[in-house]
């Protein structure tokens, strides 16, 4: 299961291996070091207590190289690492440590020794002092109860961690200037300011920090180099010890210098990577658009002789590894939302050009395969389809769909550029956009929170239906509302839900503009302010604002499709058939549907979004229009406007937990709904169907992105013919006005699971005979016939 | 109807099968679309025994029993919607050229941008050929290409005039020998090596199909003869082997149509491909 079948050097394939079977430990030394530098510059500027405990960690910690390694950097002892950042928060580490180990999603190595350290000589300093207390301590009581650890609105990756969201500018900044160029320009800038000058005061910090930051990233590197020489002298190997003369040779240069070749630029950024790592635990610090920034470097050195494309993927290989090796540590709660190890690294290959003309190059295919041939879960790999883009790259894409990894995430390039003029971008910036963590355009000049708040539509939906009140704990959680007998209308009870929504987007403001005067208070970002250069422009910390561009908080919609589905049930059984009454859907919601079978069955049979019938999408429409008019209305600390979205991520999940039965035939606690995706299973007619409705949506106004995640059969897209005509499909549906579509393709495994739980497969669909029908409404005698066949490839 | 079908001709196509078929090939794996009549599937394998189907018939039958006396039934559905394990399905059903052309034109932005179109399919296509009339002119209207796949056995003269409004037809030539032809699907070849002639006289592109049985027509005079055919009468056309396979024998049963099922033999790659060069020996192009 774990042998790759696609081509990868020896070392790849070991360094694979380790990636593969190896679990991934905590190591606290950085939370160690941060500790004991901040017990030593209290009452100085936070801005400068936090470089400077980065250049502490940089001077401190023992550097290591491990076997096979061509691009070096870990944020801990092990290879798979996790870290420590316990000035954001500490508390939720310290109660759920000693279960890291057993817990169901992405456990981590911990030993109890380590814990008892921790708790020792870490967490007693960080007591009042962390984000998490400040935040809670700041939080209205009305704006806690449904904020923090409840699946109404959840937020808690931005008070129990940092930001990150960011896209480090390595074509016009970090790649032109270098950190030697970055701290020769603070300097520069330092020496023009004056303590005399009140509003310099800031600015001189920033400059001050800034430097000290990219001593920290030099120093960190040399040490590298150095430890590599050292390696080189004993190494017995003589490959290998030219090898470690090479990584020397690499890291003395980068990232002080700017990088002159295709590996000093690939270890370039993975210092930047490490740097973001160590400072901040950061979710989506996205690697932007490497196929443009790297080409320059691929080109000299392949025009040179100096590199081929074995040594060029094979640094790809390295650097797509060590993507995957590093965990985001993050609570249990948040591994709801954000299930599997992910980073949400996001690195963008395809699209335009600054100047509008196509952007593919031969990097851009290099990585479309290397993805293929590491199948690691990081990057994220995202194309930008642009409606002129070669017939070739769209082959690619779809030959990479086929491949069943689920990547790539495939973008329509027109639709991105659109939600980023509409977020006030110029339009050569707009057309240089790249995807941040999940689904969200972005520009590698931007601060912005890309994922501020999960906000759980069908919580909102059960307020409007249950007198406000949540019908699992029967406690008050929503605005007041009536009875649901009461409702006169169904034009009533869509208003009353989407008042409902109106009040948790309000909370989720209040949440996110603390949280935002608090990390700006708190946790400045010296060094991944470095990776922008209108900071060092204007001095100003990202956290303040120093960024070209700041947009507002993105807050992500959840359950669009079973709100839509549920208030088209109420109208149609109700209202327009008559056959059941508002008493009697709350009696069987409220009993779960025990007893209600009948009924039940009627709910489930009335039409679901993503057949493409106006009945119910038109319902969705109008939610995700009211949305974004309620989101657009408020602003964040710097006077931006919040976005909205529908992103996916695992939040589906967490989200439906706490939520009773709706009215769309879904069981309590069941999982909602994703992006603009259907109900699982519930689109039962194509993928065709599913994609005209998902299309309705007005997928350009919001601006945080829109997520549709299909299931495809194997056998669509197992020949050169599938793959143009899925090709064709994504050109369609892109035409649309769509903005993101991924597919799953089935492997037998999949069709396996099928078997298991048919309830959850009802969408599967396979080719016959002519005919494609549901995998699920086959005999189990025809099942065995199907799977046959995919394992053995069309015949 | 299906969409996104990528099997039956360019691009991404919609295949609507128009039920109604003179013949009664023994390997047919759609045996509901024989005749046109509405028909009341049951999957045995899915039914848990509950009888929600029995107390809602109006006629008060039991679609769930052996003795479901199906002359009485009304295919009025509420069985199919109210069964919770959904083992019944409605087949056959009747629908308004409106409501296929409407669906025809949610699918249109798929062709365009996959090169697809609508494929005909059945059933006998040309059995219901004033519905299909009706279809293709609306295809017209929207600039919707047009395949068929025909059993090749229709009255030529009812429908001479579609043949300029089709972009490529399958056609099947199950057997060369009329009388095996008749043993197998009920009658003999001539209408239909007539029909075959006649297309390619008309200048619609054709490939011709074979639906590949081992114990019926995998030999090789007969498959020479074929070969010989096409090359005398269909000039420029193609031919595709399809491989006889098992997966319609769910459905004689769910159509409690057990005694019409017959079993045969797939036959193996290396037969197939020895299939295919007996027609590349007679410069006959293969469809891909």
């Amino acid at each position: 299961m774990l042998k790759t079948m696609t081509p990868v050097s020896d070392r790849i394939e070991r360094l694979r291996q380790n990636y593969v079977n190896t679990k991934p430990s905590i190591c606290y030394e950085r939370a160690k070091i941060y500790t004991e530098s901040h017990k030593k510059t209290e009452g100085k500027p936070t801005i400068l207590r936090r470089a400077q405990a980065f250049y502490d960690f940089c001077a401190q910690f023992q550097v290591r190289i491990f076997e096979d390694e061509l691009i070096v950097g870990t944020a801990g002892k092990f290879r798979r690492t996790g870290i420590l950042t316990p000035e954001y928060s500490w508390k939720w580490v310290d109660k759920e440590m000693d279960t890291f180990p057993t817990r169901p999603q992405d456990p981590y190595q911990i030993t109890p020794d380590q814990c008892d350290v921790v708790r020792a000589e870490i967490f007693p300093y960080w007591h009042g002092k962390s984000l998490e207390e400040h935040f809670l301590a700041a939080l209205p009581e009305e704006t806690a109860r449904i904020a923090v650890d409840t699946g109404i609105i959840d937020n808690d990756s931005k008070w129990r961690q940092a930001v990150g969201e960011i896209t480090p500018d390595y074509e016009g900044h970090l790649f032109v200037k270098g950190y030697g160029g970055i701290l020769k320009d603070a300097e520069e800038k330092l020496a023009t300011l004056d303590y005399l000058n009140a509003e310099d005061i800031d600015r001189i910090h920033y400059y001050q920090a800034t430097i000290l930051s990219a001593k920290a990233i030099i120093l960190l590197a040399n040490r590298y180099a150095d430890l590599s020489e050292n390696m080189a002298e004993e190494e017995a190997d003589a490959d290998r010890m030219a090898e470690l003369l090479e990584i020397a040779r690499v890291c003395r240069r980068v990232p002080e210098y700017p990088p002159q070749s295709f590996h000093e630029a690939t270890q370039f950024i993975w210092f930047v990577q490490l740097g973001g790592i160590i400072t901040e635990n950061p979710l989506a610090l996205n690697p932007g658009r490497y196929d443009q920034f790297m080409y320059p470097y691929y080109a000299a050195d392949m025009d040179k002789g100096l590199l081929d494309k074995a040594g060029a993927k094979e640094l790809i290989h390295a650097l797509w590894l060590k993507y995957s090796e590093w965990v985001w540590t993050i609570s249990e709660n948040t591994t709801g939302y954000f299930a599997g190890y992910n980073q949400f690294q996001n690195l963008t290959v395809g699209g335009k050009k600054r100047d509008g003309s196509d952007a593919t190059n031969e990097l851009t295919y290099l990585c479309l395969e290397a993805t293929d041939e590491v199948r690691t879960h990081q990057p994220g790999l995202s194309v930008r389809v642009q409606s002129d883009c070669p017939p070739e790259f769209l082959y690619a894409v779809s030959d990479l769909v086929s491949k069943g990894t689920g990547f790539p995430a495939i973008h329509n390039d027109q639709a991105g550029i659109q939600m980023l003029l509409q977020a006030g971008y110029e339009p050569e910036d707009a057309r240089d956009w790249n995807n941040c963590g999940c689904v969200v355009p972005h520009f590698r000049q931007t601060g912005q929170w890309t994922s501020a708040v999960n906000v759980n539509f069908a919580a909102a939906m059960e307020y409007a239906l249950n007198e406000g009140k949540s019908r699992l704990t029967g406690e008050k959680m929503g605005l007041e509302a009536k009875p649901l007998a009461d409702y006169a209308s169904y034009q009533e009870i869509e208003d009353a839900t989407f008042e409902q929504v109106g009040n948790l987007i309000h909370h989720s403001v209040v949440s996110t503009v603390i949280a935002q005067k608090l990390h700006a208070e708190m946790v400045p970002r010296p060094f991944l302010s470095t990776c922008i250069g209108h900071c060092l422009e204007e001095g100003k910390d990202l956290s303040r604002g120093g960024a070209k561009y700041n947009v507002g908080p993105v807050l992500t919609g959840i359950g669009l499709a079973v709100v839509a589905n549920s208030l088209a049930v109420i109208k149609k059984l109700v209202f327009e058939d008559k056959v059941t009454t508002l008493a009697e859907l709350d009696a069987a919601m409220s009993a779960d549907w025990e007893g209600y079978d009948a009924l039940r069955t009627k709910a489930l049979a009335v039409v679901k979004y993503g057949n493409d019938d106006d009945y119910v999408d038109a319902i969705a429409r109008d939610l995700a229009n009211y949305y974004y008019r309620k989101t657009r209305a408020y602003k964040d600390n710097f006077g931006s406007p919040f976005n909205s979205a529908f992103m996916g991520i695992s939040n589906y999940i967490p989200t439906g937990r706490i939520v009773g039965a709706t009215p769309c035939g879904r069981k309590a606690t069941k999982p909602i709904t994703e992006g603009v995706s259907p109900f699982a299973g519930s689109d039962v007619k194509s993928p065709l169907a599913a994609m005209r409705s998902s299309a309705k949506m007005n997928h350009d106004v919001h601006t945080g992105g829109t997520l549709l995640n299909l299931r495809l059969s194997e056998d669509l897209v197992s020949t050169p013919k599938g793959k143009r005509d899925l090709g064709g499909i994504i050109r369609a549906y892109f035409s649309l006005g769509a903005f993101h579509v991924q597919f799953n393709t089935l492997s037998t495994e999949t069709l396996r699971k099928a078997q298991k739980n048919p309830e959850d497969y009802k969408d599967l669909l396979v080719r016959v005979a002519g005919y494609s029908t549901q995998f699920v409404n086959l005999s189990p005698e025809m099942q065995e016939a199907i799977i046959a066949r995919s394992a053995h490839g069309s015949y | 109807m299906q969409d996104y079908s990528i099997h039956d001709g360019e691009g991404v196509r919609t295949t609507i099968f128009l039920a109604g078929c003179g013949l009664r090939c023994q390997w047919c794996a759609n045996p509901e679309s024989w005749t046109q009549h509405k028909k009341l599937a049951y999957h045995a394998h899915k039914c848990k025994g509950c009888h929600t189907c029995r107390s809602v018939c109006p006629e008060g039958l039991d679609p769930a029993s052996e003795g479901f006396d199906i002359a009485r039934c009304t295919f009025c559905g509420d069985c199919v919607a109210a069964c919770p394990e959904k083992a019944l399905q409605l087949a056959c059903e009747a629908m308004d050229a409106d409501a296929v052309l409407d669906q025809i034109r949610r699918d249109e932005i798929f062709f365009r941008h996959s090169g697809g179109g609508v494929t005909f399919s059945g059933g006998e296509p040309f059995v219901q050929h004033q519905f299909l009339r009706r279809l293709m002119a609306g295809c017209e209207k929207l600039g919707v290409s047009v395949w068929v796949e025909s059993c090749g056995f229709f009255k030529w003269d009812q429908c001479s005039d579609l043949m300029a409004g089709i972009d490529h037809i399958f056609f099947d030539i199950k057997h060369m020998d009329s009388e095996t032809h008749r043993k197998f699907t009920g009658l003999g070849n001539e209408t239909i090596l007539e029909n075959a002639k006649r297309i390619c006289a008309a200048g619609v592109p054709m490939t011709v199909r074979i639906p590949l049985i081992t114990e019926v027509n995998l030999d090789g005079r007969n498959l020479t003869a074929t070969a010989r055919f096409m090359q005398e009468h269909l000039p420029g056309s193609l031919i595709e082997l399809l491989p006889y396979h098992e997966l319609g024998k769910a459905k004689y049963s769910a159509f409690r149509m057990q005694d019409d099922f017959h079993a045969f033999t797939t036959p193996t790659a290396a037969q197939i491909e020895a299939a295919y060069s007996i027609f590349e020996h007679h410069s006959i192009g293969r469809y891909q």
